[in-house]
């Protein structure tokens, strides 16, 4: 599988270390919630589809992306930044 | 079959040279000729019994030319290059080559284990499952059965055996990128590679034989009025001239990934008889391709008749090349079994080259006139309508028997005729080669004109092309080879261009076979010859339920082992297709996983055999090394486990280090603790939010010990963490949580927290770090550091200053691991050996002892500072006694959790410490219980970092105990039962030395 | 005051000069930096920043990342002299002198060895002379500034670049090396 590094360019997936599903956002700082919490470390869903993956370029510049990914065909349909720098990187 | 040398002359050997070579087959000498390979040179010597087969031990000989070989199975060296399971018809020749033959004991010729023949029915399909996976028999369960037999039918059945001796030769890999990856380079292959080479394209071509060319090395027709293979040259030398182009021969396209990247494996030295030493054995090339044609041919398949495993039956066009390329005559008498007029045309090629074809047997009757006219030249008997009922001869063809044959029925008649023959080259029609296609996905689809698989729609950037999507003959090949090019120029956002196909004198026939797969006359007729699976194997799986090809396979085992059943596979399905009354359309088949073929595992290891893993080393590593410290590997890093003196064991060279740094003063190495750079207004704000702790208020010049949770509650890493500045920090994190520290940081930075002004920089190596502690430290540091006053008042506890030594830049830091006064200074790790010098003779008058690992644990464990063994992720800092270091007065990542009910049940497993009560070592790993060695009880606990204090005068070690913290003074016992140790131990506070800190703060 | 020791290399007993070989169609050598720093610029002061670094004098900028530079200059205080300008309120200063050793590669192999460990197009249609990319090699990363068609240095970390010696200088080998 190749991601395209919103920084380096189109590189092998080894460079890269998946973080996660895009979609669980923490709660904010000053969200004491446990179900809230609970919810965003714990509940994913398993989608047999399009995925948002959070992935991050490790060895490489180290910019995160949000990678959309169908998992049943393997097909990588965006690599989107993310972080303080996102804007400047599209 | 007896085969021979022919007269070489034009056209006749075409691949054979001068000069003779010299090589041993099972022990005995032979000479063959340059450019044989080892399957042609034993033909050409006579040789006609290979190896012996998989289950029944019957003789086998030479059946293909290529890797879909699946008889002629070789182990090829001696000693540690000993290599198994290797096609003789892919192994060059070279002089001093050492083969033998395999699975047959004590010779090929004699083999006791062909006694399995006689009890050829006993292992039918499925023997196995049912003799020892069913119900057990006379009071043994069927498994124990199996261990009992395994090792007897492990060392009966089977292929070559491997080394268990370390490789000896390296490897290499390379990386490559191109727009187009032209894999084979037959008709199509070149054809396509010369259009996206014009067009400007980066081309990559594979090869998997030493020679380009494909089909064309062998073929009598002419190209653009050359004979094919002299074009075939041509196009090889104009392609190798392109600076836009690499054409690698000798190298197997093995697998298709995701996104158009594949692994080839590149035989590098494999034909040489003296490689260069610095030349690695073989190269796996990893492609990135924009696109790719694939253009890897057919392969023939035979078509299944009673006796077909005899030495002497072997594919047709594999007879061709033997003849035209290598000069050798597969036969002294040949016949020719065909469903196709390709087999025709293989008889006159033969007869051209000074084969004798004594017979042309067909299974159709419908044969076209042009075709028959073909027989004319070759002199041969022509039997039309028949087919070959059985086989003569015990160990190598001698004969067969012809008989009637109704295409339509598909029954056997009258016999004809009885011929003599030691060789039958049969032709069974053409299987598109889609291996690559299928692993990524393609779906292959029955294509019954044809009478063959294509392979299916594209999943990726690919464009099939010549025999490979069913272009068959080389007019087609061309032409789909150019039109593919002309795609994979426009998927690689390069112009087209126009194509170009060069102009074909020679066959046109019709490469359609009969729908005609078996003959079945009841005899044992071999489908997959590799893994001796039968045709009645195939339809006795059918009646007995495993109707999908995916059971079929697992339950028969047709085309599993080395060649995957290359030559197999279609002719199974079209069998169980006819035993289900299905189309073949319908009946499906198995996906191809990579490799295409055998890879060597050492071409996968690449450069890191030998050396799996990078290792870090510290700039003071080589210091340790010459004091003979045990270097230990903790993660990458390799650290000083402790400093033996002559005759020393380890545990008392760390009782004697610990014993001298509490005394006096030590000197470590903590050059490896990962150290993180955080910066910017923001700074103090993230990692408020970070640690469990405050770190907001810390005042410039102070380092504080924090806490790291994940957002579960769990204890992540822990570390020191200096200000430098107000926006300047520098972090410490463990040796091991470092790189995983930094992602944590990265993670909030970038994806939570991405409004926060925060610069992370992995410092780990900018900063050599040398911890000295000890009473005597402070004297040490005295004697030494300039521009910083290292008394109690000038550098407090955790106190951080500037100061040089030497003249060197240093940072001191006032923390204690060992719970000893104790400082941790920092330079720049290129001036990190000095600086340990420095220390080092600064501390000569106060015997300054140098420690390692062990010490180093040892002097935490006393003091019951928690490290990676209690730090291991299924711990909180309520079960850790750190409860103190959690701010009630902030949120921080992990705050939330942490407060799950769970975490404050009364029983949860609690930091303690215990010590042995009966002299005993504490047995790492153990568990704490109640009861005695033969009835321990149930495990209320276990023990994480053992040692002995030589501070206590006996064996201790951290442990986690249910409601631990209650429990001090309770006798308990540990209990490693692994390891058959048991002893006694009290549960203690793990604070087994100064509890108040008097001395870290004296 | 005393002058501080000279800087040692970790690969001061592997880098030795000689030849490996007969031919020498790559050229091996290392050094250490006279001063290495990383500037990372918040994303309202990457202009700002840029603008400082534009007036840097003896000094090699290569971009290593969004709003992020490894900056190696010819003099000692490279880092100090940064820090004074590049404010908090513009971005960070980092100072990496001792964090990596440079190991250059050159000649008309000098490609192919490095393709055989690392997983980067070396075609200057993706790696223009004069740019900078970030790769790795296996677990060892690197920063790789290309000098020439066939010259390049590499940025390695110094506790890893005795592993990486020995791999590079075993890939050499195949070609004919000569270490200087």
């Amino acid at each position: 599988m190749r991601l395209t590094c919103p920084y380096c360019g189109s590189r092998d997936h080894q460079e890269f270390t998946y973080r996660g599903d895009a979609t669980a956002v923490r709660p904010a700082l000053n969200n004491t919630s446990i179900d809230d919490h609970n919810a965003y470390i714990f509940d994913r869903s398993n989608p047999d589809g399009v995925h948002q993956e959070l992935w991050n370029h490790t060895s490489g510049c180290r910019t995160h992306l949000v990678v959309e990914r169908n998992t049943v065909t393997h097909e990588v349909l965006s690599c989107k930044p993310v972080g303080p720098f996102a804007r400047k990187l599209k | 079959m007896s085969g021979f040398r022919l007269n070489l002359r034009d056209g006749v050997g075409t691949a054979i040279g001068d000069k003779s070579i010299q090589f041993v087959f099972d022990g005995k000498p032979y000479r063959g000729r340059e450019g044989d390979s080892l399957a042609s040179a034993l033909m050409a010597n006579g040789v006609s019994i290979v190896g012996r087969s998989f289950k029944y031990h019957r003789p086998r000989g030479i059946f293909s030319a290529g890797s879909e070989e699946p008889n002629a199975l070789v182990t090829l060296h001696r000693g540690a290059r000993r290599e198994p399971n290797i096609r003789a018809t892919e192994v060059e020749l070279y002089d001093g080559l050492t083969a033998r033959s395999q699975n047959r004991w004590p010779s090929v010729n004699f083999d006791v284990m062909a006694i399995n023949q006689l009890a050829g029915s006993a292992f039918s399909a499925g023997f196995y499952y049912k003799t020892f996976m069913g119900p057990g028999r006379r009071g043994h369960k069927a498994t124990q059965f199996w261990w009992f037999c395994e090792q007897f039918i492990r060392r009966a059945a089977g292929l070559g055996r491997g080394t268990n001796l370390p490789d000896p030769d390296h490897y290499g890999r390379m990386n490559a990128y191109c727009d187009i990856l032209v894999v084979g380079t037959g008709a199509a292959g070149l054809a396509a590679a010369r259009r996206a080479a014009a067009g400007g394209a980066r081309v990559i071509v594979c090869e998997e034989r030493a020679v380009a060319g494909g089909s064309l090395t062998s073929l009598p027709d002419y190209i653009d009025g050359e004979p094919a293979r002299d074009w075939a040259a041509g196009q090889r030398d104009e392609l190798s001239a392109m600076d836009n182009v690499t054409l690698l021969t000798r190298t197997t396209v093995q697998s298709y990934f995701d996104d158009n990247t594949f692994l080839a494996i590149e035989r590098v030295t494999d034909h040489q008889a003296r490689p260069a030493a610095a030349t690695p054995r073989q190269r796996a090339w990893n492609i990135r391709a924009r696109s790719a044609v694939i253009a890897t041919g057919a392969l023939e398949r035979p078509i299944v008749f009673a006796g077909n495993d005899r030495p002497g039956v072997m594919l047709a066009d594999a007879a061709r090349r033997y003849a035209v390329e290598f000069g050798t005559a597969p036969g002294r008498a040949v016949a020719v079994f065909t469903n196709n007029d390709t087999g025709w045309l293989v008889a006159r090629d033969m007869a051209r080259a000074g084969v004798i074809v004594t017979d042309i047997i067909d299974v159709r009757t419908d044969v076209p006139d042009e075709i028959r006219a073909i027989s004319e030249e070759t002199r041969a008997a022509v039997s039309t309508g028949s087919a070959i009922r059985s086989v003569k001869g015990a160990r190598a063809v001698s004969g067969a028997v012809i008989a009637e044959y109704n295409e339509m029925t598909g029954e056997l008649g009258e016999t004809r005729k009885t011929i003599a023959c030691d060789c039958i080259a049969v032709s069974g029609g053409w299987s598109p080669v889609f291996h690559l296609t299928s692993q990524q996905g393609g779906k292959p689809v029955w294509e019954a004109e044809l009478q063959a698989f294509l392979p299916g729609e594209p999943t990726q950037n690919w464009h099939g092309a010549g025999a490979m999507v069913g272009a068959f003959g080389l007019r087609a090949a061309l032409q789909s080879g150019d039109k593919a090019a002309g795609a994979a120029l426009a998927d690689a956002k390069l112009r087209k261009g126009r194509g170009h196909v060069p102009k074909v004198e020679g066959d046109a026939i019709d490469y359609a076979p009969a729908p005609v797969f078996e003959i079945n006359s009841g005899g044992k007729s071999f489908v997959d010859l590799q893994h001796d699976v039968t045709a009645e194997d195939v339809r006795l799986a059918h009646r007995e339920g495993f109707v999908s090809v995916e059971h079929l396979k697992r339950y028969t085992t047709l085309g599993m082992a080395t060649d995957q059943g290359k030559t197999s596979n279609v002719t199974g399905l079209a069998i169980m297709a006819a035993a289900s009354d299905k189309a073949i359309a319908d009946t499906g088949t198995t996906r191809f996983r990579p490799p295409y073929t055998p890879v060597t595992l050492g071409a996968l290891a690449g450069e890191k055999y030998g050396h799996l893993a990078a290792e870090r080393l510290t700039p003071m590593h080589d210091w340790h090394v010459e004091q003979d410290a045990h270097m230990y590997a903790n993660g990458p890093w390799l650290r000083p486990e402790s400093y033996n003196l002559p005759g020393e064991t380890v545990e008392q060279a760390y009782i004697r280090e610990t014993r001298l740094v509490r005394e006096g003063v030590g000197i470590v190495d903590v050059s490896t603790l990962g150290k993180i750079d955080v910066q910017g207004p923001d700074a103090a704000e993230f990692l408020n939010r970070i640690y469990t702790n405050g770190f907001a208020k810390l005042p410039v010049g102070k380092a504080r010990y924090g806490l790291m949770l994940r957002e579960d509650g769990f204890l992540f890493d822990d570390g020191t963490t200096w200000r430098l500045a107000e926006n300047r920090y520098l972090m410490t994190t463990t040796t091991a949580g470092a790189g995983r520290v930094m992602e944590h940081l990265e993670y909030y930075r970038d994806f939570v927290w991405p409004n926060l002004k925060v610069a992370l920089a992995s410092v780990s190596d900018e900063w050599a770090g040398i911890a000295v502690a000890g009473p005597k430290s402070r004297a040490v540091l005295k004697a030494c550091v300039k521009g910083c006053d290292v008394s109690d008042k000038g550098l407090p506890f955790m106190g951080v200053r500037d100061a040089t030594i030497g003249g060197i830049e240093v940072k001191i830091a006032r923390l204690s691991f060992s719970g000893e006064l104790a400082y941790e200074v920092y330079c720049g790790s290129h001036h990190g050996q000095s600086l340990w010098d420095l220390l080092f003779k600064a501390g000569e008058k106060h015997n300054i002892v140098p420690y390692g690992l062990e010490a180093l644990s040892t002097l935490r464990i006393e003091k019951g500072h928690v490290a990676g063994p209690e730090l291991n992720g299924r711990t909180t800092p309520h079960d850790l006694a750190l409860s103190g270091m959690v701010s009630s007065k902030k949120n921080f990542v992990g705050s939330v959790l942490l407060q799950r009910e769970t975490f404050s049940k009364a029983d949860r497993l609690q930091l303690v410490a215990v010590k042995s009560l009966d002299g005993q070592r504490v047995s790492g790993g153990s568990h704490l219980v109640s009861g005695s060695k033969d009835n321990p009880g149930r495990s209320q606990g276990h023990v994480t970092s053992p040692c002995y204090s030589p501070e206590l005068g006996c064996y201790i070690s951290l442990a986690m105990l249910e409601g631990g913290s209650a429990r001090h003074g309770e006798k308990m016992f540990f209990s490693n039962p692994v390891r058959n140790k048991h002893g006694a131990v009290e549960v203690i506070s793990h604070h087994m030395i100064d509890p108040t800190g008097g001395r870290m703060h004296g | 005051m005393v002058d501080a020791p000279e800087k040692q290399s970790p690969l001061r007993d592997l880098a030795m000069p000689r030849q490996i070989g007969t031919e020498a169609n790559v050229e091996l050598t290392e050094r250490l930096c006279d001063s290495l720093v990383q500037v990372q610029a918040w994303p309202n002061s990457v202009g700002k920043v840029e603008k400082i670094l534009k007036t840097l004098k003896r000094c090699v900028t290569m971009p290593s990342g969004p709003g992020r530079w490894l900056i190696e200059g010819e003099e000692e205080g490279l880092e100090e002299g940064l820090r004074r300008e590049l404010t908090d309120d513009l971005g960070a200063v980092t100072g990496l002198t001792h964090a990596r050793v440079v190991i250059s590669i050159s000649g008309p192999r000098a490609t192919r060895v490095l393709a055989s460990g690392i997983a980067l197009d070396f075609d200057e249609s993706n790696f223009a002379v004069g740019s900078t990319q970030l790769a790795h090699h296996h677990e060892i990363g690197l920063t790789i500034h290309r000098l020439a068609e066939d010259q390049f240095d590499l940025y390695v970390f110094t506790s890893l670049s005795r592993s990486f010696w020995q791999w590079i200088e075993k890939a050499s080998a195949e070609y004919g090396c000569r270490i200087v």
